[in-house]
């Protein structure tokens, strides 16, 4: 099993107080301006991506009153794999605490098994952000690659103080279903999900401002609506993993920021 | 009110079915189109073969997984009176769904259902559920409650699950009719034409992993949000 954690601490910004990883993972700091409240850290990876039997368990505590930015240095490549490749996340966001986590796309290759649970514990009080992004395969290699991969089986479900208020569950298999019938991918090849939630009391100007910007992209579909008055999720179809990394990364870059001159006034 | 003249006995069960999928039933279904009219005014379903298409896709791909599942495994908890379970699966449907309309055109949908019912059947479970309804500490999803509603009936697990499916298929084929718009009897060749299909899937309802609730369908869903900023909508999801 290969393993992450850590855990958030709090002084007069938010710090790294516990980590631990086994290889092929490592934690490093990545807070470009120093005196920034948010603490920002970078997963990285000597493997060059998820191979056969792996198993992934990622555990992450961030404190109360604490905040925590979580990054990926590149695309996820899962690779083929006969009994599979897993990945468990467990995340609890405490009492007024932070956490936006847009990982780069997932990129399953050829013949690979995928199957992953992300459940995430917050608060009434909490702010989250959370993406992600899964491509076709490696689509723009040799003759491409696109939908090659045997499963992809991702459950994520946040729950906020014992109540489960989202889940998905995304389940891919090419092989069984048609991903260009009504209501699946039709003629798109990548898609991504982005669910946010705020303790302030609406999300309509930050859904109106999204709903703004996305119109003028080309070559996706998009669709953004409220879970909750403070919440709303975010999906979009497109062709190119950059493009909705990008758009999802603008979104995380605008809380992250608003986060940083909010704890700044405190 | 007047009382029961006669107790069904023998065909209980199918007229129980016809009352409970019967169109004229008053829930408001026909007000809900699911993301159809967006896919009519993006000129994606135009036409009897695509209106075909978008049905089975619906029925395979989005019932099975979702509402028809939940059909399932509501018919089987109220079997079991587990009424904890029945709240779990219901906030679960809950938080499955996504876009905002289909949330509560389910909602609706369901309350109404259960308003009928709890009056007709004086049954304790469902008086119970329709407590928590009231008392807002449960949403009342419309599959739940079929599911609940169709147990207490003693209707045959595969049948209750059947009539939900072919249920739906009519609510999408009947919209299409009007929103494509289709004739009558294209309309009719549709629901023909699938009834293979919702037997099929409603056997494999019958055998689905409780892991596979709520797959999915990123098109779709986006298109049921997209219905929110549509320009002109005659319906309400």
């Amino acid at each position: 099993m290969e393993k992450y954690s850590l855990k958030t601490g709090l002084r007069e910004q938010t710090i790294l107080k516990d980590v631990y990883f086994t290889p092929p993972f490592n934690l490093v700091e990545v807070r470009e301006n120093k005196k920034n409240p948010l603490l920002e850290m970078m997963v990285m990876s000597s493997s060059p991506g998820i191979l056969n039997d792996d198993f992934y368990d990622i555990n992450i505590e961030v404190i109360d009153g604490s905040s925590l930015n979580l990054q990926t240095q590149s695309y996820q490549r899962i690779y083929i794999s006969e009994k599979g490749t897993n990945q468990h996340m467990n995340i609890s966001v405490g009492v007024n605490a932070y956490f936006s986590h847009v990982p780069h796309p997932v990129v399953p290759h050829k013949g690979a098994r995928y199957t992953a649970k992300n459940t995430i514990h917050i608060k009434n009080s909490s702010t989250l952000l959370w993406a992600e992004i899964l491509t076709c395969g490696r689509k723009h290699m040799g003759e491409g690659e696109l939908f090659q991969f045997k499963k992809h089986h991702a459950i994520t479900e946040i729950i906020q103080e014992e109540v489960l208020i989202f889940k998905d569950n995304l389940y891919i298999v090419p092989e069984e279903i048609n991903l260009k019938e009504f209501g699946q991918y039709e003629e798109f090849t990548h898609q991504g999900s982005l669910f946010f939630i705020t303790p302030e009391t609406d999300v309509i100007e930050r859904m109106e401002n999204i709903a703004q910007r996305l119109s003028k992209e080309e070559g996706i579909s998009y669709g953004i609506s409220k879970v909750l008055d403070n919440a709303y999720v975010l999906r979009i179809l497109g062709n190119e993993g950059e493009q909705l990394y990008k758009l999802f990364t603008q979104i995380r870059k605008e809380e992250d920021y608003l986060i940083n001159q909010r704890l700044r006034l405190n | 009110m007047n009382k029961i003249t006669v107790q069904p006995t023998a065909l209980g069960s199918l007229i129980k079915i016809l009352h409970i999928t019967d169109p004229t039933l008053p829930i408001g279904g026909f007000s809900h189109s699911n993301g159809l009219e967006t896919y009519v005014q993006q000129n994606l379903v135009k036409n009897a073969s695509s209106t075909q298409d978008f049905v089975e896709s619906m029925l395979k791909n989005n019932y099975k997984f979702n509402d028809g599942l939940a059909v399932k495994l509501a018919y089987d908890f109220t079997l079991k009176k587990n009424l904890n379970e029945i709240l779990k699966l219901d906030n679960e449907c809950n938080a499955l769904k996504a876009p905002l309309e289909i949330r509560e055109g389910s909602q609706k949908l369901g309350i109404r259902l259960i308003k009928i019912y709890a009056a007709l059947l004086d049954d304790p479970f469902l008086n119970e559920i329709n407590k928590r309804i009231e008392q807002k500490k449960m949403q009342g999803h419309y599959s739940v409650i079929f599911g609940i509603v169709t147990s207490i009936l003693k209707i045959d697990a595969e049948k209750a699950v059947c009539a939900f499916l072919y249920n739906a298929a009519v609510g999408m084929v009947t919209n299409a009719v009007k929103l494509v718009p289709l004739g009558q009897t294209d309309g009719q060749h549709i629901i023909h034409n699938v009834e293979g299909l919702i037997e099929t899937l409603t056997l494999e309802i019958l055998e689905l992993n409780r892991d596979m609730l709520g797959v999915c369908n990123t098109a779709l869903d986006i298109k049921c949000m997209q219905h929110e900023y549509l320009y002109s909508r005659l319906y309400m999801s």
